[in-house]
């Protein structure tokens, strides 16, 4: 039995593949496109998808969809469409019929039912209470429910408009940064602010009983707007809405603070009630706030239940593993296998990268069959403050690099944030850098009692040692624990490193540049040292050194990504950044 | 109170030692569409008289620039008859150049004091200035337009629609340029372009036709082309006009058959005749979206009743020319001059220019003048480079209705003439292309930078697809002068590209052997519209690239789906291999070929597909009811679609 699940047409579409209830690929679109939250057809993650499970298109038995287009048109309807956008609940299945060239059954599940499913059915625990909360799928916006078994129950929603995600983006945007991408930015700002504007977010969103809560919307204009926050909202905070990539001040990070309280109090409120409500002793979470890592450390901590769940692809690419998941448990009666590990992307042999390193001429060094030796020589850049590109193994789903798409360095080196911000990320300073971590070693250095492979919870560091580039200003931090089973090699440089310099501890941030999607191929590696300040690349095998590089490299590389670059990619679609798109 | 200096296309206003001057940024290293001039300064005396030089790819010298431009010449042959110090021409033509930032460059441009303005324009208006109308425009509303346009008037209504849309954008941007220049009372030299009628072919197919119309029309092209191979050029002549019929004049392809026969039978006038109305067809975004070339009949009227209207001097370059044919002596692809091509039209602007300023003797004529005037000054590695460009070019967008081979061997063997060294930059592009990455990455194109014959951009660099075409023109051309490199070659292709044990799918378009067939509206993917994951073949044929070392039967696993069941041929390098049935909804078939059939290296694959069957008495009404809810359709019907087409070796297991 072969499932294709499928999320497109909103932002980050992604395609999956079920087989016999076992997930064999799952891939974002943005990886193959290059557009960072591509949401158009993932023709090219649906054909890798086929490829990575030796299938074709015939030996697929259906195609699950994560909404329901008809019921998203009824309130997108009501929200009114912007001038010229289509009003055709069959686009969807048009696209995949005649894009895809699907003509076998579809089935469509709504959006937050595709996100308790991707959580709860993947958790492998046999009975849990479900959250999801997003910006919005059809009408719902947060959802709770119970599985059991292969049944997911939704018994309760908060509607369209009123949304904690919506909620998120209008502050994200008020402060300057990107809807659908910048809440992650207003979340690390939180902790530098103070929360002083509490009772003007308490103004904003409101409780209610059950699971309830409502937005005042006179301070919201993204139900018919051209942005997100009315003219109502900059005259509750007193000052204008700042500008992208201005100065960021002491106001902005208490506004995000504040936010970040409000948020969190809700969520652990509706959490201590959806617990009353099932008596369940574990949680699963997905939607776009469950990777809120912050708010998941508290919910965990401080919330009744005993363990939290949060798929790693937790955002609307990963409701394709729930649509899948659903119309698998619907076609054979049975769960799927849960979600070990998010190493299910493409992956390239060492005699590939062999054959493409060749064509470059660079005086690479091979350590084809040796690996200790190249775990050691990754140790030797790394203990000598290198900024080191990792690519080995299967890509990861999901929004965060887990050691095989990574760039990695040394967490006690009290410049390496900057440095990394400077040559690579060039992302805003006050962002934290993550931390992985040995399994068997977290608890010596973080506050955390259970495993954490997916990097979606937040805790105290509590390391004898001194980790200035993985600890946030708050004393936080975001760990992976790497288990030796999933990520052998990983946890084996992991185990390199500590021997060398008895810190089981890596800074773990994603391979990529700023504005570009993570690297998926090593192609899109090379590129990236190229256009970065990398000083070392490891490819499967091999270690590119940065003074291997050709001096054109630096020159050229850029004009060609340019050049490279779909007029979609360069911005000249209708899809605007300063609004949450509903089309 | 002065205005505030403004840029001057790419050229920033900059205060450098107390004089406002204009500066350029710097250029892109594998080039970018403008001239390299440095700092542009307003005039300062009255001599040397000033002309600025404003257009399209074409007048920005497309495969030479900055090496050799028009400008470049133009100001040495006025020089050279109006005295070294009496005449500048400032280059502000740019590649993709448009009729808004035109207008806006040539207003700017006063900044500088010219004296005359020289405009070389026409070459892109069809593909840049009425992308609306076409089935597949972004717009819903431009859809809907173009379907009222196709009800009314049927598949000349939005033709008609795309022309008059392009007569009101073209007018009121040539209006603007007059009233600037009258204000400033400096004449403007006008130059209508001229394209490359005897060697540039445009193959499309027609548009869904009535009854069984596509079928014979496919039918009459063979047929057409059989006879033009036989040497029966009156029955050619015969079934082109029957073509013709059939689509209404609407298909570029019946008009080069008719060119052919008409050429064969020594009628150059008729040739010419249709051979201007192909480029017309091809030209029009009802049929394609990416055509070549566009300096259509409409366009160059709308220029020369421009230059009527507002006493423009004009320029006709089709009469400079004077070939009923004009060919590859004077262009280099479809519309990009050759070195000859460009010394004769700036030429003719020169005689013009001096004339107005009084320079030139007034009973000589451009016959008397050109042996007067100095040839384009150039380095033979530049010309060879522009000529491997010349080849690239039309690898990449040239699709003939006859074979494509020996014009990019010509082109081949016209750069090695210039300069035998280029050889190693044509080894180094096989070697970029054969790169399982792209060519900035590879060792091949570090090499190409350090050579004279750098190629950049327009050369088609940047080219993701395995350019079969080109690689075979330059391996056929180097081994006919004595260069044995096909084994080298096929090993560097087997190396990276060879049939992986897993399987290949050749239905990745890097392996469609055409690329141009991705410009067939049904087979590439649009910007902002649903994307496709499948191949759908506009014509009844579609080839791929095999890449195998020849020595073991291939196995061919393809899924395609027909409009109705039907049966497939498939032939490797030309010699039938076989067919397979397939039906309407997807079929996947196992099919074995023989090693016999295969050679080491490039081997082509093709799949030709049955006729589609009849369509009924509206045969757009589908594509109609699409636009008219505002989807975009195909106007061509598909003759058969490829989901995928796995190839892997067969290996020979036991006796």
């Amino acid at each position: 039995m072969n499932i294709l699940g499928l999320s497109a047409f909103f932002h980050e579409s992604a395609c999956c593949l079920l087989r016999d209830g076992r997930l064999v690929a799952a891939a974002e679109e943005e990886r193959f496109s290059r557009v960072k939250h591509d949401p158009r057809l993932p023709v090219s993650a649906f054909r890798w998808c086929l490829e990575a499970g030796r299938i074709g298109i015939l030996d697929l038995d259906a195609v699950a969809y994560y909404e329901s287009p008809a019921e998203k048109l009824s309130r997108q309807l009501w929200a009114g469409l912007p001038e010229g956008a289509p009003r055709d609940r069959g686009a969807p299945e048009r696209a995949i019929r005649e894009g895809l060239g699907w003509d076998g059954p579809i089935r469509f599940y709504r959006h937050h039912l595709s996100h308790a499913a991707s959580a709860f059915l993947f958790s492998g625990v046999p009975e849990a209470a479900i959250l999801t909360v997003d910006g919005v799928g059809e009408w719902a916006t947060t959802t709770y429910g119970v599985g059991r078994g292969t049944a997911v129950e939704i018994f309760e929603e908060v509607r369209f408009p009123h949304s904690l995600g919506l909620l998120y983006a209008t502050l994200t945007s008020y402060l300057g940064f990107e809807v659908n991408d910048g809440e992650y930015k207003v979340m690390g700002l939180a902790p530098y602010g103070e929360p002083r504007h509490v009772d003007r977010i308490r103004k904003l969103v409101s409780t209610g009983p059950g699971g309830q809560y409502r937005l005042d919307i006179q301070y919201f204009d993204f139900v018919r707007g051209r942005r997100m926050f009315s003219d109502a909202l900059v005259d509750l905070f007193g000052q204008p809405p700042r500008q992208r990539e201005a100065e960021i001040t002491p106001f902005h990070e208490d506004v995000a603070r504040s936010l970040q309280v409000v948020l969190e109090e809700i969520l652990l409120e509706k959490v201590r009630w959806l617990h009353e409500r099932t008596g369940a002793r574990d949680l699963c979470m997905a939607g776009g706030v469950a990777l809120n890592v912050v708010a998941n450390g508290r919910i965990l901590r401080e919330g009744p239940f005993e363990r939290l769940f949060v798929q790693p692809a937790a955002g609307d690419s990963g409701a394709c593993l729930g649509a899948a998941a659903l119309a698998h448990a619907e076609l054979t009666g049975e769960r799927p296998e849960p979600l070990r590990h998010a190493y299910l992307g493409p992956r390239w042999t060492a005699d590939e990268v062999a054959g493409l390193l060749a064509a470059t001429g660079l005086p690479v060094l091979d350590f084809r069959s040796r690996e200790a030796e190249l775990l050691e020589t990754v140790v030797d850049r790394l203990v000598q403050g290198a900024v080191v590109g990792w690519f080995h193994g299967a890509m990861e789903f999901g929004p965060r690099a887990l050691g095989a798409r990574s760039l990695l360095a040394d967490p006690r080196n009290p410049e390496m944030r900057d440095r990394l911000n400077r040559l690579v990320k060039k992302r805003e300073a006050f962002r934290p850098f993550a931390p992985s971590v040995l399994d068997g070693h977290a608890a010596d250095h973080f506050d955390l009692d259970h495993p954490s492979p997916f990097m979606l919870e937040t805790c105290r560091v509590t390391s004898p040692l001194d980790l200035p580039a993985v600890t946030h200003v708050d004393g936080s931090a975001r760990p992976q624990t790497v288990d030796p089973e999933t990520a052998p090699r990983y946890a084996a440089l992991l185990e390199a490193f500590r021997r060398r310099t008895g810190c089981p501890v890596l800074v773990n941030t994603s391979f990529n540049v700023r504005g570009e999607p993570i690297v998926r191929s090593p192609v899109d590696a090379l590129l990236c040292l190229g256009t970065s300040g990398i000083d070392a690349l490891v490819l499967e095998d091999f270690v590119i050194d940065r003074a291997m590089l050709p001096a054109h490299w630096s020159e050229l590389i850029p004009v060609w990504i340019e050049r490279q670059r779909s007029p979609f990619a360069r911005g000249l679609s209708a899809i605007s950044e300063d609004l949450y798109t509903f089309v | 109170m002065s205005r505030p200096p403004e840029p001057i296309s790419i050229w920033q206003p900059r205060e450098v030692d107390g004089e406002r001057v204009f500066v350029r940024p710097d250029p892109n290293p594998l080039g970018d569409h403008y001239a390299t001039t440095k700092i542009l300064a307003p005039k300062k005396s009255e001599l040397p008289l000033r002309v600025c030089f404003f257009g399209e790819s074409v007048a920005a010298g497309y495969l030479y620039a900055p090496r050799l431009t028009p400008a470049r010449v133009l100001e040495a042959q006025l020089r050279a008859i109006g005295g070294e110090s009496n005449f500048e021409v400032i280059d502000l033509a740019r590649t993709n150049e448009r009729l808004p930032t035109l207008v806006e460059t040539v207003r700017t441009s006063l900044q500088i004091n010219p004296d005359v303005l020289v405009l070389f324009v026409g070459n892109n208006w069809n593909l840049l200035e009425t992308p609306e109308v076409s089935p597949y425009a972004p717009s819903l509303e431009a859809r809907r337009r173009y379907a009222l346009a196709l009800r009314e008037k049927g598949i000349q209504g939005p033709v008609r629609l795309a022309g008059e849309r392009l007569r009101e954008a073209a007018g009121e941007a040539l209006d603007s340029i007059a009233l600037i220049a009258g204000a400033v009372q400096i004449p403007v030299v006008l130059v209508v372009p001229e394209v490359n009628l005897a060697d540039w072919e445009t193959r499309q197919p027609p548009v869904r036709l009535r009854g069984d119309g596509v079928a014979r029309w496919h039918s009459l092209y063979r047929e057409a082309g059989d006879r033009l191979g036989r040497g029966d050029f009156d029955g050619a002549l015969a079934a082109a006009w029957e073509m013709v019929e059939l689509d209404e004049g609407t298909c570029s392809s019946s008009w080069r058959l008719l060119a052919r026969a008409w050429r064969r039978l020594g009628n150059l006038e008729e040739a010419q005749r249709a051979a201007r109305a192909e480029v017309d067809a091809a030209s029009s975004a009802t049929l394609c979206f990416l055509s070549a070339p566009q300096a259509t009949t409409e366009a160059k009227e709308i220029l020369r009743e421009a230059a009527r209207r507002h006493g423009f001097i004009r320029v006709d370059l089709p009469e400079v020319f004077a070939s009923p044919l004009p060919d590859r002596r004077l262009f280099l692809d479809y519309c990009h001059l050759t070195t000859e091509g460009i010394h004769l039209a700036m030429a003719a602007v020169a005689a013009e220019v001096l004339s107005l300023s009084g320079m030139l003797e007034e009973e000589v004529d451009l016959c008397g003048l050109l042996p007067r005037l100095p040839p384009p000054e150039i380095t033979p590695e530049a010309e060879a480079t522009a000529r491997l460009g010349a080849a690239l070019h039309s690898a990449h967008r040239l699709l003939p209705v006859g074979p494509k081979a020996p014009i990019l061997e010509h082109w081949c063997e016209a750069a090695l003439d210039a300069s035998p060294g280029i050889a190693e930059a044509m080894l180094d592009l096989i070697a970029a292309r054969s790169a399982p990455c792209p060519a900035v990455l590879t060792a091949a194109q570090q090499r190409n930078l350090s050579s004279p014959y750098r190629l950049t951009f327009q050369h088609g660099w940047r080219w993701d697809h395995l350019d079969a075409d080109m690689i075979e023109a330059i391996v056929a051309v180097l081994e006919r002068r004595g260069r044995p490199v096909r084994e080298e070659v096929a090993r560097g292709l087997v190396e990276h590209h060879g049939l992986r044990e897993a399987g290949t799918d050749l239905a990745d378009p890097f392996y469609l052997w055409e690329p141009l067939e991705r410009f067939f509206p049904e087979v590439m993917s649009f910007e902002d519209l649903p994307r496709r994951g499948t191949l759908r073949s506009p014509w009844p044929e579609m080839s791929f690239c095999l890449i195998c070392d020849g020595t073991e039967d291939v196995g061919l696993e393809p899924t395609v789906r027909l409009p109705a069941p039907g049966k497939v041929r498939v032939a490797v390098n030309g010699t039938g291999a076989g067919a397979f049935e397939a039906g309407g909804a997807w079929t996947r078939t196992s099919f074995r070929i023989s090693r016999g059939l295969l050679r080491p290296g490039l081997n082509r694959l093709t799949l030709f597909w049955p006729a589609p069957p009849a369509a009924g008495e509206e045969p757009l009404r589908p594509v109609l009811d699409r636009l008219e809810t505002g989807i975009a359709a195909d106007l061509h019907p598909v003759f058969g679609e490829v989901f995928s087409l796995r190839a892997r070796p067969l290996r020979i297991t036991g006796c």
